[in-house]
């Protein structure tokens, strides 16, 4: 029987990982279309590099690491125009049509606490809740340490409650 | 109240509306391999001249800033001087009135692919002062739009301030900051003006309004640079890039990594954002712990001397790169490029700045 091809390899970890990747890029990002970019782009980098894999089951921690540095890129795009807009009168960080319906009214909250936690932290609470990898994973995708993964977890929800608390 | 972890557990579970498990997957589209390494030649050949080009960068960035805003009153006086002169005199001011702007408009043009397709920390410097231009225009309008009303807020922009726009992770401007000392790590905090209710709606629709004119062209602009960030994200990802990468470990150790301010080892320098992280570390983490204006004066003299030392073998391979991607983007783009020109030219061309 012949080997299926790169590109059905892809394909075929597309279609099995493909939504839940759309969706933690989603909450990253806070819109769906910037998500289903970064998704995009991560596997394309993926076809090109297939071939630099050393086993094809890193497969998916390597796609899940590629969507985090996307949406990590993004989000430094997004605060780079932030930064160059109007800082007198227009406020910063303003919540989108788009981004208010990532997530419902009573969990808006939550979402906007999260977004202003530091990177690491946002990120680790994001692969933790939001796509419930267990630790070795969100190491793996993270390219940190699983006692790194403990520790900012514990800071993460630690900062997270004294944001929610303070609106 | 419930706990973080309760709420957070919440929210996960409603966020599987944005993509429900049975939802449809948007087609996968996957690169044409041949088609993708095809340009690396023309890359390589223009690279000879981008290693000059990046040193030549800061001088032309001043100098652009400089006549456009020059220009600009260059043109102001010459319409209103050469009416009252004889015919000789009339053409030798239309001459110069032409020659003027045709400065300004090149001037111009640089600002505009500084702006949304900077190539260097430099040129990401000279492209926040287009930004800051197109600012400067929105609040005069503003301001005379309140006065109409009868409102009086101040039309003085906040002087021009790198603090608040400089890229250190991807656009760093190594020979500004070897020049100023300042590492400028994180984003300054600011707070906008706020007016009684009825003041801030008559504001509300001033800002608006005069924000109207510049939509376009802001639009357009970030249409563009969001393409050409694709192409410096590939870019900085690349192997060359990459290769690059054990070099800066070696030298963030011989300045003491991993040695963290904030207490825990992240691991080893794997990207340059690593890098940046562990030095803006130092910074941020005695700005949070209440040092001293003095204290965070030398702590920022010394890490930026350490930043700049080490980031510069690297950011000098990713630089020449971007600059030898650069020209041929412009030319991909030309139309779009052409059209951000115009709208810049109309816009902020015919007026003293």
């Amino acid at each position: 029987m012949d080997q299926p091809s790169v590109a059905d390899q892809v394909t075929q970890l597309y279609r099995m990982h493909g939504g839940d990747l759309i969706r933690i890029a989603a909450v990253m990002l806070g819109s769906r279309s910037a998500a289903e970019d970064a998704v995009q782009d991560a596997f394309c980098g993926l076809f090109r590099k297939w071939h630099q894999l050393a086993d094809p089951q890193n497969a998916l921690p390597y796609v899940r690491s590629a969507v985090m540095n996307r949406c990590r890129s993004e989000l430094r795009r997004q605060a780079r125009l932030e930064r160059r807009a109007d800082r007198h009168h227009r406020p910063l960080g303003a919540e989108s049509p788009e981004q208010a319906a990532i997530l419902g009214e009573e969990h808006r909250d939550v979402l906007a606490a999260l977004r202003r936690l530091p990177d690491r932290q946002r990120e680790v609470l994001i692969l933790r809740y939001f796509m419930d990898l267990p630790e070795p994973e969100i190491a793996a995708a993270m390219g940190i340490s699983q006692g790194t993964v403990k520790s900012t977890t514990s800071r993460a929800i630690a900062a997270l409650a004294r944001r929610l608390k303070e609106r | 109240m419930n706990s973080a972890d309760e709420r957070l557990r919440a929210a996960a579970r409603d966020a599987v509306r944005v993509f429900p498990p049975d939802g449809d997957l948007p087609p996968l589209c996957l690169p044409d391999l041949a088609g993708g390494y095809r340009r690396s030649g023309v890359r390589a050949a223009a690279s000879r001249i981008g290693r000059a080009r990046v040193w030549l960068a800061p001088i032309a960035a001043a100098a652009a800033v400089a006549l456009v805003i020059a220009g600009a009153v260059v043109l102001h006086h010459s319409t209103t001087g050469a009416a009252a002169s004889t015919s000789l005199a009339r053409q030798r001011a239309n001459a110069r009135l032409a020659a003027a702007q045709r400065k300004q408009r090149r001037a111009l043009d640089a600002l505009v692919v500084a702006a949304f397709v900077p190539a260097t920390g430099p040129q990401y410097d000279l492209g926040s002062k287009l930004i800051w231009l197109v600012q400067a225009h929105e609040l005069s309008a503003t301001t005379r739009c309140m006065a109409a009303s009868g409102y009086h807020i101040s039309d003085r922009q906040s002087p021009f301030s790198l603090g608040m726009i400089a890229d250190n992770t991807q656009m760093p401007d190594l020979p500004r900051i070897a020049r100023t000392h300042e590492f400028v790590g994180a984003p300054l905090v600011t707070t906008g003006a706020t007016y009684a209710s009825t003041e801030q709606k008559v504001f509300n629709t001033c800002q608006a309004r005069a924000a109207a004119p510049y939509r376009q062209l802001m639009t357009a602009g970030r249409t563009l640079d969001s393409s050409w960030w694709k192409v410096v994200s590939r870019i900085q990802g690349s192997a060359q890039v990459q290769a690059a990468i054990p070099a800066l470990a070696t030298c963030a150790a011989r300045y003491g990594f991993p040695n963290n301010p904030y207490g825990s080892t992240s691991g080893p320098i794997k990207s340059f954002s690593d890098f940046m992280t562990w030095v803006a570390g130092f910074l941020d983490g005695a700005g949070s712990r209440g040092a001293s204006t003095s204290t965070l004066q030398a702590l920022d003299r010394h890490w930026s001397a350490v930043f700049v030392t080490c980031a510069r073998p690297i950011v000098g391979v990713w630089q020449r790169m971007q600059l030898a991607a650069q020209p041929g983007f412009l030319g991909r783009h030309a139309s779009q490029v052409r059209k951000l020109d115009e709208l810049a030219w109309q816009l902020l061309g015919h007026q003293p700045g």
